[in-house]
């Protein structure tokens, strides 16, 4: 019972993880794309 | 005997326990190897001479103290009685070290700090999916190590300590141990600092066994990595922490340490960069294995638990590299062969020896692969996940024990 218990709770933990990874994911394309959208525009041709 | 009572080393040897004179014995030799293993370059020498040294000296050196009791005076871990421990500071010589530094984790820290201000998160930013879902690949043996452990008979702060060994990461090890299962995080400190330092020497194996030449030779355009700017990085590390400190308070020293040393780097202070990635990890290195030796003494090693320990420690490497080694080979496939599957391997989050593994048999498979940007990307990922799932392991163990043991 333990061990299921245990299983469960590492499926749990592993939703979690990609939860929060997904989210430091987000994280760092709204940054990139806020970064790059507030560059300088280049020298008009 | 009474004449054996000036060598108090040996005195106390012939006059203990058979199985403590044979447990002390077996680890002054199990030292030497250590000692041997990084001299041999098997092992990582900057934890495993101070290591090897320690354990040397902590089981040839029992004397016999006041009120005829064995003991040395290096360190005395288990000691929480504030006047005995007022007493021991100024008797044992590593005890200001042990008190002020191990026991709240600011060894780890400190370690964390260093690693920080000399890691590159350019790939990481450049390319978020790949890295994060490599790493959590690479986390396999953090999360199976814990229903294996509860199942082998440890309580759940003590299997998710063992557990997270399968991260790879000697101070998360260090800080979850602490936290979840302060009477076993000598030996799971010491096996999972064991066990990183043999990575060096056991993936070359599991990358020869599961992965096919052809595809370790596998070349990836490092040109294409954008540009990163200063600014990008600084503002990650700021954004990272808040996120990561608001989701997880008790890992919050952790993540404050990790991403103060890579502000640091980013904000152009050379000097700042130089104190953290120098001075303050090599010393910390250097305090934190010889404190783990001279923990290392024959009562600690005879509870029986530490086999289990040893047992899960190594279970939990493999699993990693294993799951990391998948996760390569499934982006290999998604990405139609333009990821090298070796980089999933550079997931488990020792920094950076798994992102130099990973180069090196790339190197030997095809001399002109260099996959070591994009292996550095999937490391500081792996040192992310790593750090995600102590959180949830530190806060979220405590919640549910109860319900776990019920």
């Amino acid at each position: 019972m333990v061990v299921l218990r245990g299983l469960l709770l590492t499926l749990g933990a592993i939703a979690l993880t990609f939860i929060i990874s997904f989210l430091v994911i987000g994280i760092i394309a709204l940054m990139y794309r806020l970064g790059k959208s507030n560059k300088p525009a280049g020298p008009s041709k | 005997m009474v004449m054996l009572k000036l060598f108090q080393g040996l005195y106390t040897l012939f006059t203990s326990e058979p199985k403590i004179a044979i447990a002390r014995v077996g680890l002054i030799l199990l030292g030497m190897l250590l000692l041997y293993g990084a001299h041999k370059k098997i092992l990582e020498g900057l934890i495993m001479v101070p290591m090897g040294l320690g354990m040397i000296a902590i089981n040839a050196s029992v004397l016999i103290l006041e009120a005829g009791q064995y003991g040395n005076i290096f360190v005395a871990p288990l000691v929480s009685d504030p006047n005995q421990l007022m007493n021991l500071l100024q008797i044992n010589f590593l005890q200001p070290i042990y008190t002020f530094t191990f026991s709240n984790g600011l060894i780890a820290c400190l370690v964390f700090m260093g690693i920080g201000a000399m890691t590159d998160i350019d790939f990481l930013i450049a390319k978020p999916m790949p890295s994060m879902l490599l790493a959590v690949g690479a986390e396999l043996g953090s999360f199976l190590v814990f229903p294996i452990a509860l199942a082998m008979g440890l309580n759940p702060g003590q299997s998710a300590a063992t557990a997270i060994i399968g991260g790879a990461d000697g101070p998360m090890v260090l800080f979850t141990s602490l936290i979840l299962a302060k009477d076993l995080f000598v030996p799971i400190a010491v096996v999972g600092y064991l066990y990183l330092s043999l990575t060096y020497g056991i993936y070359p194996f599991l990358i020869k066994w599961l992965v096919p030449k052809k595809l370790r030779g596998v070349e990836m355009d490092w040109r294409s990595i954008p540009k990163i700017s200063r600014g990008e990085k600084y503002a990650f590390a700021a954004i990272l922490t808040a996120v990561l400190c608001l989701l997880f308070p008790v890992a919050g020293p952790l993540y404050f340490s990790f991403f103060v040393g890579v502000a640091i780097k980013e904000s152009d202070l050379p000097r700042h960069v130089q104190f953290l990635s120098e001075p303050l990890l090599y010393g910390s290195t250097f305090f934190l294995g010889a404190i783990l030796g001279t923990l290392m003494n024959a009562e600690t090693i005879l509870d029986p638990k530490v086999l289990i320990l040893f047992i899960l420690g190594l279970l939990a490497i493999l699993l990693s590299g294993v799951g990391g080694i998948i996760g390569g080979l499934i982006a290999y496939k998604v990405s139609k062969g333009k990821i090298n599957p070796l980089v999933g391997l550079a997931g488990v989050s020792c920094v950076p020896t798994c992102a130099k593994v990973a180069q090196k048999a790339a190197y030997d498979a095809n001399k002109k692969s260099m996959i070591l940007p994009f292996a550095m990307g999937a490391n500081v990922a792996g040192v992310i996940t790593t750090s995600i799932i102590c959180g949830i392991y530190v806060t979220g163990i405590p919640l549910v024990s109860q319900w776990l043991l019920h």
